[in-house]
């Protein structure tokens, strides 16, 4: 079941080397969160916290969102499916019900397999657990037959469809019925390949079934069936009665290896059934959960885009709104345009309280939408695909000048400067203001110059005037310089609009507003 | 008559004890690794016995190459396997009571001897005189009439005893034996389900019992009514034969697996990327690469690399002192040096790219122990304790390792101590490694002084390398910005090594 790759239904071993912090700094709590949440139309909203949250999808939630997608035709095909999803939203819910049971089966069946070390499963648990998984799979069937046509889910559920199917079905129904002999007595012929120094090395299984027992009321061993073993052997002398303990243990012992060894050609069905209905839990949980973002946000408002992959040294969005800012005020914020085609670098400087950390993070945060093949809350959103995304925020208000706190920062900094890929964004918000201005602003111009001869993209929320001015003066092409908007009258418009550097960050402004 | 093939003279008498170095150098960890390569063997205690005297590493080096052969490889392997089966048959056979099982067992053990026996005989590409000469009694054994007589008459049982077949019917409470071949196969069913399905049929749950189960017991009588003759040939055979498997194809089979062992370790340190070499006896050390293979067997998983280091002594040099920070490599260092002497002196391969070694009589070390809660003097009371008996006995020419001795002492103590445990084993013409933090032990004659080096650019980066060169206390520092790598110059060099760089924006520098 492919439905979060063409080729595959698992997030690989990557996520954002930096993902802590991605999280902390654009508040995907908050996202995922809401994506936990079912909404019911009729009732007051949400229901009650306690009942409506579901902790695992927001934990699937995390962990697919961290998983960047970087290949451009595998997020598309994301794209595709997040599209077919927000469509069916009945299937996923049903699809994600199946798969959460089928977890639980699947890892107390594992869980069993641990405690039991030694001796592995029993060989009649092995048999209620294959058919349990061949319960949930049919009833996958059941769901898809009844869902309409739609090609991007055809597509995810094709290769299993191929695999499972209904001569499979039928004829696996019918060895689960012959096996049940075990549990509920039958007949089992054995025959003796190679015998070494008299002992049979292996046995092949010529037969096996349910017999009913002749005898309307069945005790197994009861007097009655001892009566017919005697009678039986009178009759032919080559039947021979289980008489002794011994002997029925032995039996049993034979019984139970002809069931596994059956059993062991679904050894592998069984391993990868319960590995994709446990990556079905997953990927169908990210899907409920992005199909309640969608409604949420079409509830208020807000606008929705499938984003356009383009190479990497271009942006392009209109009216771009921080998703954690619509879901804070449930409605439309103010949204932010920018043409940065051919911009490498995208400074921004201006008013304090004008809106530029908001800026930076509706950027990030639309690049992990995107990256996750989701919806992003712009008019349009154009951008390229990055391994990387690294965060590197100062809070500006619990900055004081000592060194132990600029070593941190700087620590950090060097920290992702060791991980830096060429594909990498950087998201810089008030980096190096745990230092003087003139200091602060060496340390950044030097950082960017140095990233200015890489192809790593770099976004830069920064009030250090000195550094923002020099890098204006040196008419860099690849540098776009962003202010945030402050009209003439002193009142902010939070929107970002391209001047030069000011030299003031207005901070007179908010002084007066709080002080007077 | 088979002879020794890991002793030149006579195998020692006394029963070998694990070394006291073998601790220290981490040895124990490779020998229990090399053992867990051949399952059915415990060879431990082949590794608690260096090499007796030189000829016996010279003869062990000389098997050892042949080994590596993969024909001559494969064949010891493979006659191994067969030894081991039949010391099990035999073995069972032994056990069992019930006649009919019992030399049926006996015929198959014979049948896995002969077929050993076999492999030995056609052994062609063996080049020492050890090996030619095991494979030259072996084949004026297999050419007696008597061994042909016997060689005969397994072979004939045995493919008879292997052709018996039975049908065994389970029901609710009965069963039947039949000598009846098979009419259908549930496995078509299977094959619906799994077009590509193999059937092998399971195995016994039986097997591993050596007796008959009741089941089979009872299955038996189908088998004798069915075969008759053949049943009363073998036990016949197991009369006439009872005593005639030799020991000493035993005993091969037992010290072959020194080298098998060995050379799959090898191979398997290879494929994890890690070199071994066979080295060559010299007066004095030359040596490439040498690591700690101990180390390198915990690091597969982990993405550090191990660090390898080259080191030469001359004639008139006997100790190598070491020093230099703290973590930065000297133990290991000292500790794959040991390593390196000890599988020179088993007549081995030696863990590094290539090594001249000089012959030793022993290996003695001295390595301090863990933190213990005594006090300071307790400790330096403990390790001389520790250390007079190696100094009492009267060792020549022994390989010595001593890993930070009188740590507690104070320095001028430490020295002076320091130096005359150096100057007695120097004139027992000992050679070793003494791994200190006095910097005044690496002065004066007869010593070598190693430094443990850091990155020059970055204090805190070991380099795990040790240099010949006089020790030396540098400090380093640098700013907050220097030390982060945050300037221009290191950041650029930084991405020039990552090849962040791109050619085209390098050009235009501001």
């Amino acid at each position: 079941m492919n439905l979060l790759y063409p080729d595959r239904d698992t997030p690989g071993s990557y996520i954002y080397p930096d993902s802590p912090m991605i999280i902390k700094d654009f508040n995907f709590q908050l996202i995922f969160d809401l994506a936990s949440r079912s909404f019911s139309e009729n009732g007051r909203g949400f229901a009650s916290a306690s009942e409506a949250k579901d902790t695992y999808i927001k934990e699937a939630m995390r962990k697919v969102m961290m998983t960047p997608v970087t290949d451009r035709q595998e997020l598309l095909y994301r794209q595709e499916m997040v599209k077919a999803a927000v469509k069916n939203e009945k299937l996923y819910e049903g699809l994600y019900a199946i798969a959460v049971r089928a977890e639980k089966t699947v890892s107390e069946h594992f869980a069993g397999a641990d405690k039991l070390s030694k001796g592995g499963i029993s060989t009649v648990e092995k048999l209620k657990y294959l058919r349990k998984l061949t319960e949930y799979l049919d009833e996958i069937k059941i769901l898809l037959d009844a869902t309409e046509n739609e090609p991007a889910i055809e597509k995810a559920f094709s290769e299993f469809k191929q695999e499972y199917t209904a001569d499979f079905q039928e004829v696996t129904n019918e060895i689960l019925d012959d096996l049940e002999f075990i549990t509920s007595g039958g007949k089992l012929v054995l025959t003796t390949g190679h015998l070494d120094g008299l002992k049979a090395e292996r046995y092949f299984i010529e037969h096996m079934e349910v017999t009913e027992f002749k005898v309307r009321k069945k005790p197994k061993t009861g007097a009655l069936a001892k009566v017919k073993a005697i009678t039986d052997s009178i009759i032919n002398p080559d039947i021979k009665e289980l008489k002794s303990e011994t002997l029925v243990a032995d039996a049993a012992l034979l019984q139970n290896a002809a069931c596994d060894y059956i059993l062991s050609f679904y050894e592998e069905f069984m391993k990868t059934t319960g590995i994709a209905l446990k990556n079905l839990k997953l990927s169908s949980a990210f899907y409920l959960g992005t199909i309640r973002l969608y409604n949420q946000f079409k509830r208020f408002d807000v606008p929705l885009c499938f984003p356009e992959v383009c190479e990497r040294k271009d942006i392009y969005f209109e009216d771009l709104c921080e998703t954690c800012l619509c879901i804070y005020q449930r409605k439309r914020p103010v949204g932010n345009s920018v043409c940065g085609d051919g911009k490498q670098i995208i400074l921004v400087t201006g008013a304090n309280q004008g809106g530029k950390s908001t800026f930076l993070r509706s950027i990030g945060i639309a690049q992990v939408f995107m990256q996750a093949g989701m919806f992003v809350t712009a008019e349009s959103f154009k951008s390229g695909l990055y391994q990387n995304i690294f965060t590197h925020f100062t809070r500006r208000e619990d900055s004081t000048m000592n060194s132990g706190r600029l070593d941190e920062e700087l620590k950090r900094m060097s920290q992702i400067i060791t991980k830096l890929t060429p594909d990498s964004m950087m998201l810089l918000n008030e980096s190096f203001a745990t230092t003087t201005e003139k200091e602060g602003s060496v340390i950044a111009e030097e950082l960017t110059e140095a990233v200015l001869k890489t192809e790593v993209r770099m976004f830069c929320v920064t009030h250090l005037l000195e550094y923002a001015h020099s890098c204006y003066d040196k008419k860099h092409n690849s540098v776009l310089f962003l202010s945030a908007e402050r009209r003439p009258d002193g009142t902010r418009s939070y929107k970002m609009v391209e001047t030069p550097p000011s030299d003031t960050s207005y901070g007179l402004d908010l002084y007066d507003a709080l002080i007077r | 008559m088979l002879k020794s093939i890991i002793w030149a003279d006579k195998p020692p008498v006394r029963e070998a004890l694990m070394p006291n170095f073998f601790i220290d150098l981490n040895l124990d960890k490779i020998v229990y690794k090399i053992n867990s390569l051949r399952k059915y063997y415990d060879i431990k205690k082949l590794f608690y016995m260096l090499s007796d005297s030189r000829e016996t590493m010279e003869m062990r080096r000389r098997i050892y190459a042949d080994i590596k052969k993969p024909e001559v490889f494969d064949a010891f392997c493979r006659f191994s396997d067969r030894m081991k089966e039949a010391r099990d048959y035999l073995a069972g056979s032994d056990e069992i009571d019930f006649m009919p099982q019992k030399s049926v067992l006996f015929v198959t053990a014979a049948e896995r001897y002969d077929q050993a026996i076999k492999l030995l005989e056609n052994i062609n590409s063996a080049e020492s005189p050890e090996i030619c000469f095991a494979v030259s009694e072996t084949q004026k054994y297999v050419n007696t009439d008597e061994y042909r007589l016997f060689a005969e008459q397994t072979e004939k049982l045995y493919s008879e005893t292997e052709s018996f077949f039975y049908r065994l019917t389970l029901n609710r409470d009965t069963f039947t034996v039949r000598c009846q071949q098979s009419e259908n196969n549930y496995f078509d069913k299977i094959k619906r389900a799994f077009p590509d399905a193999v059937d092998t049929g399971f195995e016994s749950p039986f097997k591993s019992r050596s007796t008959l189960s009741h089941i089979e017991t009872e299955s038996y009588a189908a088998i004798a009514k069915a075969h008759p003759d053949c049943i009363k040939n073998c036990e016949s055979f197991m009369n006439t034969y009872k005593n005639s498997f030799l020991q000493e194809f035993f005993d091969l089979e037992f010290e072959l697996q020194l080298y098998l062992s060995f050379l799959l370790f090898e191979r398997y340190m290879e494929d994890n990327g890690f070199h071994f070499t066979s080295p060559v006896t010299a007066k004095c050390f030359d040596v490439n690469g040498v690591y700690d293979a101990a180390l390198a067997l915990t690091l597969f998983n982990h993405e550090r690399p191990v660090i390898d280091n080259d080191v030469f002594m001359r004639e008139e040099e006997h100790f190598l002192i070491v020093t230099g920070p703290n973590q930065g490599g000297k133990t290991t260092f000292a500790r794959s040096m040991g390593q390196l002497v000890y599988f020179s002196l088993m007549g081995l391969s030696v863990p590094a790219m290539k090594a001249a070694v000089p012959y030793f009589d022993g290996i003695l070390t001295h390595f301090s122990v863990e933190e213990s809660t005594e006090t300071g003097q307790g400790k330096l009371k403990e390790e001389l304790t520790r250390l007079a008996p190696m100094m009492r006995g009267d060792d020549k020419n022994c390989f010595i390792i001593l890993n930070e001795l009188f740590t507690t002492a104070a320095t001028y103590d430490a020295s002076v101590m320091g130096r005359r445990v150096i100057r007695h084993f120097t004139e027992n013409g000992c050679t070793g490694i003494y791994v200190t933090h006095i910097k005044e032990l690496s002065e004066g004659e007869g010593v070598v002084s190693l430094v443990a080096v850091c990155d020059e650019n970055d204090y805190h980066k070991r380099l795990y390398k040790m240099i010949r060169r006089p020790a030396d206390g540098i400090g380093y520092a640098g700013t907050l910005v220097e030390k982060y790598g945050l300037t221009y110059d290191m950041l650029i060099e930084n991405f020039k090594e990552k090849q962040l760089l791109c050619p085209e924006k390098e050009a235009d520098n501001h």
